[in-house]
This record gives structure tokens, C-alpha cells and sequence, in this order.
């Protein structure tokens, strides 16, 4: 698969126009978007690291000492330290110092929507050269508008961090393997380095290479080509010796007792405990989990015509490589490094011991390869518009226009729709949150849609209401209080059996937290329930007043 | 193959239709204001003794909000089961049903906006006597703490409010009968969650680590038997390690039998013939204990027929 357009300046305009535009327009409705609970920890583990940034700053032998690492990298080292940084960073210098920003929280969260930001950028880039502009815009506007890419986007966690390293990583390696040479072999190795100090998805992506260069002698061998020929690509050695330097590098918190740390961290995800989701009306908690999860919740959560796009970009690649059994003019096997991009990112949930807690946010590292297929896909249709010699669909510009607009107009409008519910938001597929809810599937977790009741309870609370949060990390609370979104009166409750109010976000497994409010305030009926297209996801208890 | 030429069109048709359902099913399931205009003419149709249902089950917050506990009341929504209720009014959305009732007959129906209200006959109806969780109450029931010589658990309007929140005990109610002893052992109304994580009102006897807490119901009109539910927390008992609960139920004196709850069967349905008692007025006792107490909140709910 190799492009007709050749790339320019403008191209990396665009890429860099549809990154900021994003970022902008993640920033716009960042407030609407309550603080997911792990972003809570992140918070404090953030702050924490700032402090020792600021002794590295000022007395930066004092910072390498293993008793002031310790006390500042000890928290939340169960992850690495680079995305956490760059957290601490952003809300010391664009926070604190240069007051970029109005509120804490999204200062925390900007790094993220800068990493979000750039995954478009790169998907524009790595479409226009592998197929065309067309096909590298429409990959970075599907991926940009699935809903739940979208909502993930917009958090100080690590999830859209990890999908810019991955792909950021794929497309040094696909450069390194297209005439790119050692340049872009080392930049695969470094950006190895960066994805492993940012989430441990990162550990598939040798996997991925190393089978993606197998695949490609074996599929050469099989085109009657490059016998004797092997080469072992220069990024792979590379990824071996810098990957791991990177790593060790930037995470201070592995400076010291540095195997030992390894080791636990290891430990702590190949035995990840397992949280409750749940799927099509049952609550998993334990193994074996549904091997139909991650299938079934892309094809509920992910636009269909993004997914058929991608299909159809997929089976064409698929059909000219039989239809051509002869030397491919890509030797860098694109489509089977988008492929493998995607089966990799997916195997995990092949097995019924891999926890579904997370949900769709643990393979959405494949979403990128998916959005340059649909990419494909669509650039596909736009060419056979312009041969069908219709009216409107095969006039230059007209029809290629009309064409993508279509394809993104809904994925666009399930995506706005989407805010601030974000992991309520299902697709027409399974007929909608509706639909999904009488499916039995995940309305969402984390506690997050406490964003959604602040104007409710910063209206209605009585003076001094002590508040039981419920799924709410107490960090998180305490960014609305610092971001003054909320009023400072409101205090927390600790039990359901306390407190004024009582929040209760739905998740089958907490409902005995909502039935010991029913017992506390003496009421089964809420005070409060707002509807996400007509499903409740989090609604209000509130104390009767008394006598 | 000319019709091969257009197959590409799929592409434009797939993505408008997803425009299109998109919009419908984001506009499908009522609104806040939908349940609001609709909720007078709800409680309108609803009769004194009918059991408000409604399909599907995760409406069901926002008709409790709209209706209130005197439409949806606790007794109703946490009930044991539904076979003591002889009609219902059923609130459907999107052409949802109720499956505990759809044996039941069809008596009235009627729509409003995007709701559909049935009133609902059920074939069998169960005619209660006595609730025995209704009269857990000074006037008409007891609770001691028995190892060796009982001791008394009186009842206090006033006590200490507790919830263990998400795996925790259930709340504890501020009117129970208090043993004297720690603070989880007592008699008193609550709540628990099913296997289904379904709401289920019945009488928090945490079994002692030694002996049992009874429970006397004084008088009670015995119909031909007595009935009920044993369970406790599901997110506790899911987890298979407790202990088993035994729940022994006396009248007048004598053993009528006993339900050994073991983690994973869940609300757990018995029943015991009152034979020789039918029809009488005795005394009846529930007896809880369990050889390791640990997190052995016994939730039990009874009633004679």
C-alpha cells in the first residue's frame, strides 16, 4: 500500500490544524466531564512527583537520593512515572507559574489532550503516506470522533497516552521499515521506551513487530520473492538495548532496588485483581470472563460505519494481496501492520482469565489501526464514486466531499451527544444507551457523572449538606472543590448511612449501596435523577427534612 | 457485474441510516419532563392495593422519583416476590414487560405519551395473614440474645444509624431491637440485594458467635402455613467463604423445621406446613445462629398463609 501524495508542509499544517482543533475542543468540554476516579489517585500521585521536581530544580543531587526519590515516587508506582510527569509538569508551569489555565483539574488533564491531539496528527500523516490524504483525514476524524475515544481524551489517565505511544511507536517502526533507515529505527526504539514508561500495553509492541517481520518473509517467501533475502529490521535490536534505557530513565521510582521494583510492578498486572462489569445482564467478577466482551462492546460502542469503513479497508487489502500473488510494491506490509496493530491490541481478551474492568479503554490502542482502515475503506468508496459516472457522488470534489461527510456526520453527532456521559453513550446498533441499558450493558463506571448533578446539587443542597459520593474518589471531590465547581460549604459524608445526600452511580453489583440509603433516609424515591437519553445513570437520594 | 459498480453506495446509505437511527434512538425512551407530565395520570390509574412494576426494571428510579413512596413504597419495591399482590399496574416504555407478571392476565390498558400502562390480574393470588417483617415492633414481637440464660434486646427508636456501604453490612435501621452485646447484633428491618442485585426487605439477625438471637412474634393468626426468604448481602455471599446460617422456626414452642442457608444459594425460598397449627394463634420464634459468625448477616422475611 503505498501513496500517490506525496507528503508537504501543508500536510503537517493539517496534521498540526486537526491536533489543535481537537485539543481546543477537548478543552471546551473538559468541565462538563467529571473526574473519573483513578484520576483522583493520579491527581495526588501528580502533585507528588512535583514535589520532587521542584528538589530536582533546585538541589538536583539532593533529588537522587533514594530516601527523597522514595518519598515522592512511592505513590502510585504501581504504573510508570512519564504520563504522571508530564501531569506534574503541566500543572506546575501552566498552572501554578504561568496561570494558563483557570482551573487545576484541566491542567492536570492537558497533557492528555495533547497526547489525544497527536494521535490525529500522526494517523492524518501515516494515512496520507500509506493510501492517500483522503484516506489519512477521514482515519484521523473517525478515531477523533468515537465517542469513547472522546471521553477517554479528555482525562489525566493513561489510556490515550498509551495509544499515542503505540501508534507514535508502530509508525517509527513502518518508517524505519520504508526507506526511513536508522533514523527512524532509533526513534522506534525511543518511542518504545516512552510507551513502556507509559502503560504496560506497551509489552505487546515487540510482540507485534517481531510478528509483523516474520509475517512479511513468510508472505514474501510465499509470493516466490526474497529467498535468502532475510533482514532482521534495525528497529528491533534497537527497542532491545534503548527501550529499556528509556524506561529505567525517566521513572525514578526505579532507580533504586531497581528489580525488585520490576518485579512487583510485573506482578501487580499479570495478577491484576478483578473488578466488576457488567455485560449483556450479568455482573463479572472473577474468572472466566466472557471471551465475547471486547467484540461485542467495539461493535456497541464504536460507530458502525466507522467499523464497516474499516472492513471494507481491511477485506480490499486482503483481496488484492490474492488477486496480486507477485512482489508487493510495499515492502514495509503495511495492511499487516494496521492488522497486526489490531489483533495484537485485541488478543488479550481472547483468554477468560484477562479482567474486563476497564472496559473498551484496554484496546483502544487497536483504534487507531481501525481508523486508518476505515480510512482506506472510505477512500475505496470515494474512487468507485468517481468511476460509477453518477451524478453528484462522481463529480470531482463534490462527491468525495459528500461522501466523507457522510461517513463522519454520524460519528460526529453520537460523539457531541455523548458529553458529558461518556461511557453511557452506546451506539444505534444496539439501539442506543436505551437499547443498551435493556441489554444489560455497563452504563458506566468510576464515579465520573458526579460532574452531571453539580449544578443540581450546587442549587439545591441545603447549607453545609454533607454529601456521600459513593463511586466519587475522594481526590476527585476535592479537584471540584479546588476548581470551584463546587460550593464550599458542601462537606463530605463518609457512610450512606450519614450525610444529607446520598449519590448513587448504577452499577448492579453497588445497588446495596442505594438500598442502605433507602434504610438511612427512610425514602425509596430520589431526589434527583437525571436521563441520559432517557437512562438513569446516576441519581440523587436526599434526607427528608426533619420535624 | 454493472450492479458491482454501485456497491460502494452501501457506504453513503450505512452512514446516513446510523445518522438517522442515532437520532431516533436518542429520542426513543421518555424524557424527565415525559415521566413528569405523565406521573399524575399514573397515580390516577393505580389502585389502593396495586403493586406499581415497572418494565423495563432500569426505569424504575425515575418512576420512583416522579410517583413517590406513597405510589412506590418500600414494602412494595423490595418485595419478597410478587405472588401476594392480586393486581398491578404496569408502567412499560419501549415496548418492554415485566416478566414476573407475564402470566398474569391482562385487566385494563391504556397509553399515554410513550407509556404504556397495564393493569395486571394475577391468576393466583396468595391471601397473607400475618407479614411477619411488618410486625417487628414493640407491641407484637421480642428479641433475645440467647447463650445460656437469654438475655433481653430491647427496643430503641433512636438508635445509632450505620451502613457498611459497597461491601459492608446492610444499614442498619435507627429502630431496632439492640442486643446488649456488639453492635451487630440486633433485630431490625433492612434491606439486602439478591443474586440479582434486587432489592429484598427483610430482618437483619446477624448470627452471635454463640447461641442464637430469636425473634418472638406474640399471638400470630396462623393461616396453613408459614413461608419465606432466607439471604444476606449477594456481593457478601457471592464469595462462597461464610459460614452456613441456620434460620429455626418455632411455634408454640415447638420446631416446625429450619432452613440451613448456605453463600450461593441466594434469596432463598422455604416454607413450612403449620399442620396441627393451622388456623390457631401462637407464638412464633425465629431462631438465628451459625457455628462461625463471621459476616453472618442472616436477612430473612416470613409470612403465614
Amino acid at each position: 500500500m503505498m501513496s500517490r501524495d506525496r507528503i508537504r508542509w501543508q500536510d503537517h499544517a493539517l496534521g498540526f490544524a486537526l491536533a489543535a482543533g481537537y485539543v481546543v475542543l477537548l478543552l471546551m468540554t473538559a468541565k462538563s466531564i467529571g473526574y473519573a476516579r483513578d484520576e483522583g489517585f493520579y491527581f495526588g500521585a501528580a502533585e507528588s512527583y512535583a514535589r520532587w521536581f521542584e528538589v530536582l530544580w533546585a538541589k538536583p543531587s539532593e533529588a537522587m537520593k533514594q530516601a527523597v526519590i522514595d518519598r515522592s515516587w512511592s505513590v502510585n508506582h504501581e504504573h510508570p512515572g512519564l504520563v504522571k510527569s508530564a501531569f506534574a509538569l503541566s500543572w506546575t508551569l501552566l498552572y501554578k507559574k504561568w496561570h494558563l489555565f483557570h482551573t487545576e483539574g484541566t491542567s492536570f488533564r492537558f497533557p492528555g489532550m495533547v497526547a489525544s491531539g497527536s494521535v490525529l496528527w500522526i494517523l492524518y500523516i501515516w494515512g496520507t503516506r500509506a493510501r492517500s490524504r483522503i484516506a489519512g483525514l477521514v482515519a484521523a476524524c473517525a478515531f477523533a470522533f468515537m465517542p469513547r475515544v472522546f471521553y477517554h481524551a479528555h482525562l489525566a489517565c493513561f489510556d490515550l497516552p498509551i495509544v499515542a505511544a503505540w501508534l507514535g511507536c508502530a509508525y517509527a517502526y513502518w518508517r524505519s521499515l520504508s526507506g526511513g533507515g536508522f533514523r527512524w529505527a532509533l526513534a522506534t526504539a525511543v518511542m518504545f521506551g516512552l510507551a513502556l514508561d507509559t502503560k504496560h500495553n506497551s509489552w505487546f509492541l515487540p510482540i507485534a513487530f517481531v510478528g509483523h517481520a516474520m509475517l512479511s518473509v513468510l508472505l514474501l517467501r510465499l509470493a516466490g520473492v526474497g529467498k535468502g533475502s532475510v533482514r532482521l529490521p534495525w528497529a528491533l535490536p534497537l527497542m532491545a538495548v534503548f527501550g529499556p534505557l528509556v524506561f529505567f530513565a525517566l521513572w525514578p521510582w526505579i532507580w533504586h532496588d531497581t528489580f525488585a521494583r520490576l518485579q512487583e510492578y510485573v506482578r501487580f498486572h499479570t495478577g491484576h485483581e478483578y473488578y466488576n462489569m457488567e455485560f449483556l445482564g450479568t455482573t463479572y467478577w472473577k474468572a472466566p470472563m466472557p471471551r465475547g466482551y471486547a467484540w461485542l462492546m467495539t461493535v456497541a460502542t464504536v460507530p458502525a460505519i466507522t467499523l464497516l469503513c474499516a472492513i471494507i479497508g481491511l477485506s480490499h487489502r486482503i483481496f488484492d494481496r490474492l488477486r496480486f500473488v507477485r512482489l508487493p510494491s510495499d515492502r514495509a506490509g503495511t495492511a499487516l501492520l494496521w492488522a497486526i496493530g489490531i489483533g495484537v491490541n485485541y488478543a488479550a481478551w481472547l483468554s477468560p482469565g484477562t479482567p474486563i474492568f476497564g472496559g473498551t479503554k484496554h484496546w483502544m490502542t487497536a483504534y487507531p489501526f481501525l481508523a486508518l482502515f476505515a480510512g482506506v475503506g472510505v477512500d475505496w468508496a470515494i474512487r468507485r464514486a468517481k468511476e460509477s459516472q453518477l451524478p453528484l457522488l462522481s463529480w470531482r470534489g463534490i462527491g468525495p466531499a459528500a461522501i466523507g461527510a457522510a461517513c463522519l456526520a454520524a460519528p460526529v453527532a453520537e460523539t457531541i451527544h455523548s458529553t458529558p456521559w461518556g461511557l453511557s453513550n452506546y451506539t444505534p446498533l444496539v439501539g442506543g444507551a436505551s437499547g443498551a441499558a435493556t441489554l444489560g450493558l455497563n452504563r458506566g463506571f468510576w464515579g465520573f457523572t458526579t460532574g452531571a448533578v453539580l449544578p443540581w446539587l450546587n442549587q439545591n443542597a441545603p447549607r453545609n449538606a454533607e454529601i456521600h459520593l459513593h463511586d466519587t474518589a475522594m481526590q476527585a471531590w476535592q479537584m471540584y472543590a479546588r476548581d470551584k465547581s463546587i460550593r464550599p460549604d458542601l462537606r463530605v459524608s463518609w457512610s450512606p448511612a450519614d450525610g444529607t445526600i446520598g449519590l448513587y452511580h448504577y452499577e448492579p453489583h453497588m445497588a446495596g449501596v442505594e438500598y442502605q440509603y433507602w434504610i438511612a433516609y427512610g425514602t425509596t424515591a430520589p431526589a434527583f435523577v437525571p436521563l441520559y437519553d432517557g437512562v438513569p445513570v446516576i441519581w440523587l437520594y436526599a434526607r427528608p427534612a426533619g420535624p | 457485474m454493472k450492479l458491482a459498480r454501485y456497491v460502494f453506495l452501501a457506504v453513503p446509505i450505512v452512514a446516513l441510516g446510523e445518522l438517522v437511527s442515532h437520532w431516533y434512538f436518542s429520542r426513543r425512551a421518555p424524557s424527565n419532563e415525559a415521566w413528569q407530565k405523565a406521573a399524575p395520570l399514573m397515580s390516577a390509574a393505580r389502585h389502593p392495593e396495586d403493586l406499581v412494576i415497572v418494565a423495563p426494571r432500569w426505569a424504575e428510579p425515575v418512576a420512583r422519583q416522579v410517583l413517590g413512596d406513597h405510589v412506590m413504597p418500600l414494602r412494595d419495591v423490595a418485595r419478597p416476590d410478587e405472588s401476594r399482590y392480586a393486581t398491578a399496574l404496569e408502567i412499560s416504555i419501549l415496548g418492554q414487560r415485566d416478566l414476573a407478571t407475564r402470566t398474569w392476565s391482562e385487566l385494563e390498558r391504556r397509553t399515554v405519551g410513550k407509556f404504556e400502562l397495564r393493569r395486571l390480574g394475577n391468576p393466583d393470588p396468595a391471601h397473607v395473614g400475618y407479614d411477619f417483617v411488618d410486625h417487628l415492633e414493640p407491641g407484637s414481637a421480642s428479641v433475645s440474645l440467647v447463650d445460656g440464660a437469654p438475655k433481653d434486646c430491647p427496643w430503641n427508636a433512636k438508635a445509632a444509624p450505620f451502613a457498611g456501604g459497597l461491601g459492608g453490612a446492610p444499614a442498619f435501621p435507627s429502630t431496632r431491637f439492640v442486643c446488649p452485646a456488639a453492635m451487630h447484633l440486633f433485630a431490625g428491618v433492612t434491606v439486602v440485594e439478591d443474586q440479582e442485585y434486587r432489592p429484598r426487605r427483610c430482618v437483619m439477625m446477624h448470627a452471635p458467635d454463640r447461641g442464637y438471637v430469636q425473634a418472638v412474634f406474640r399471638n400470630v393468626p396462623l393461616g396453613k402455613e408459614i413461608r419465606g426468604h432466607t439471604g444476606l448481602r449477594w456481593i457478601i455471599e457471592r464469595d462462597l467463604n461464610g459460614a452456613p446460617m441456620t434460620l429455626e422456626v418455632l411455634v408454640g414452642g415447638e420446631k416446625l423445621g429450619d432452613d440451613v442457608h448456605l453463600d450461593g444459594q441466594g434469596w432463598k425460598f422455604w416454607r413450612f406446613a403449620l399442620g396441627k397449627h393451622a388456623g390457631l394463634r401462637e407464638d412464633v420464634t425465629f431462631r438465628v445462629s451459625s457455628p462461625s459468625a463471621s459476616r453472618r448477616q442472616m436477612c430473612w422475611e416470613a409470612d403465614s398463609r
